[in-house]
């Protein structure tokens, strides 16, 4: 999540694709915050939605006066530093382990790229949300993903970008996209879970695609998620390991694509399935009946 | 097609015979491929098991009973 600050007036937060634009009142008795009610955050992620709330619970029940959005106001601008790729002391090579995400390389906070100030109006639609940037290792070769949640049409000056590394055991192969620089679209956004948020994505010059789970550590309670999707990828290497030597005849699971962290996210790449079953209702009495066995005899199987 | 029936247990059959169990299995957790199929996801709270290759051989005989 990034703060895009115009002037003192005017507060733009983004998350994924939500905007919410605020006017910063200032009041010597009630500083506090009005924001634009056309734009939902239902489906804004939890950690958005609390911090929202905290900063909107400041004041209540204080008038708000009514004013007009100025197109010419001049904007604070941030300008980006020179990306130069990654420092030699971060490079990964097929002998060495990652160590960490120590140093200012691929783990420093993203940088937002400034804004034009001569840029079309102030329609929330033109407003671009976060991209962010990654490199990992596959088969031995380093490689640098972009991923973003912005709009393949969406002008790259107003995109933001986030580093991540590949996870130290990662040996799964992304798709190949006949490009050395992959970039990674966040196009859709399908569920949030107990572990972080599912997008539907696709690569840079593909039309094919794939699941990104996502985990955002925003705050120290973030980090158990982050274990989660850890843990979760080490699953995903064994289900590999077991279909690639032929223990397992058939997938059983989605095909992984790898997993990459940073300095506050975590991402896991997978093959896009149809849906999920919404309830055990979805099957017949009979399916049911041995679904209702099966979870029954997974804990059966675990304590004998 | 094959039925969800037996292709929902003979994943976790599966899962099972690879030493994992999934731990969180629900609805939610299992989707339907494009091709007509079922997989199992979110495995964040799966872990090994120590049980020995005779009872998982016991539980497919179960199954069927």
């Amino acid at each position: 999540m990034y703060l895009g600050l115009r002037k003192t007036e005017w507060l733009f937060l983004t998350c994924f694709n939500y905007w919410i634009v605020c006017r910063l009142v200032s009041d010597d008795d009630n500083p506090f915050l009005a924001y634009s009610p056309a734009i939902s955050i239902e489906e804004s992620s939890e950690p958005f939605r609390a911090f929202l709330g905290a900063i909107m619970s400041v004041a209540k029940d204080v008038r708000v006066e009514s004013s007009a959005y100025n197109p010419n106001i001049i904007l604070d601008t941030i300008e980006e530093e020179q990306d130069d790729g990654p420092l030699p002391e971060h490079d990964i090579d097929e002998g060495s382990e990652y160590q960490g995400s120590s140093g200012s390389g691929a783990d420093t906070p993203p940088k937002t790229r400034g804004r034009d100030r001569h840029s079309r109006g102030n329609t929330e639609s033109e407003l671009l949300v976060h991209t962010f940037l990654g490199r990992y290792r596959s088969h031995g070769s380093l490689i640098h993903l972009q991923v973003t949640s912005s709009s393949p049409k969406s002008p790259e000056n107003l995109q933001v970008w986030t580093r991540l590394h590949s996870m130290s055991d990662n040996s799964f192969a992304i798709p190949r996209c006949g490009n050395d620089k992959l970039r990674l679209w966040f196009t859709r956004f399908i569920a949030s879970g107990s572990t972080g948020s599912v997008w539907q994505c696709r690569f840079d010059t593909s039309y094919d695609s794939f699941a990104a789970k996502i985990v955002e550590v925003l705050r120290p309670s973030d980090t158990e998620s982050r274990q989660r999707l850890r843990n979760e990828f080490k699953i995903y290497l064994i289900l590999d390991e077991a279909y690639q030597s032929g223990r397992l005849r058939d997938r059983i699971a989605p095909r992984c694509y790898g997993a990459f962290e940073g300095s506050d996210m975590d991402v896991l790449i997978l093959d896009l399935c149809d849906s999920i079953l919404n309830s055990w209702g979805d099957l017949s009495a009979s399916e049911r009946y041995v679904a209702e066995i099966m979870s029954d005899n997974c804990s059966y199987i675990d304590h004998t | 097609m094959i039925s969800c029936r037996s292709d929902v247990y003979k994943l976790v059959q599966a899962l099972h015979s690879i030493g994992v169990v999934h731990e969180d299995l629900e609805p939610r957790n299992i989707v339907r491929t494009h091709g007509g199929g079922f997989l199992l996801i979110d495995f964040s709270e799966s872990r090994k098991h120590v049980c020995k290759e005779s009872k998982v051989q016991y539980m497919d005989t179960w199954f069927y009973e």
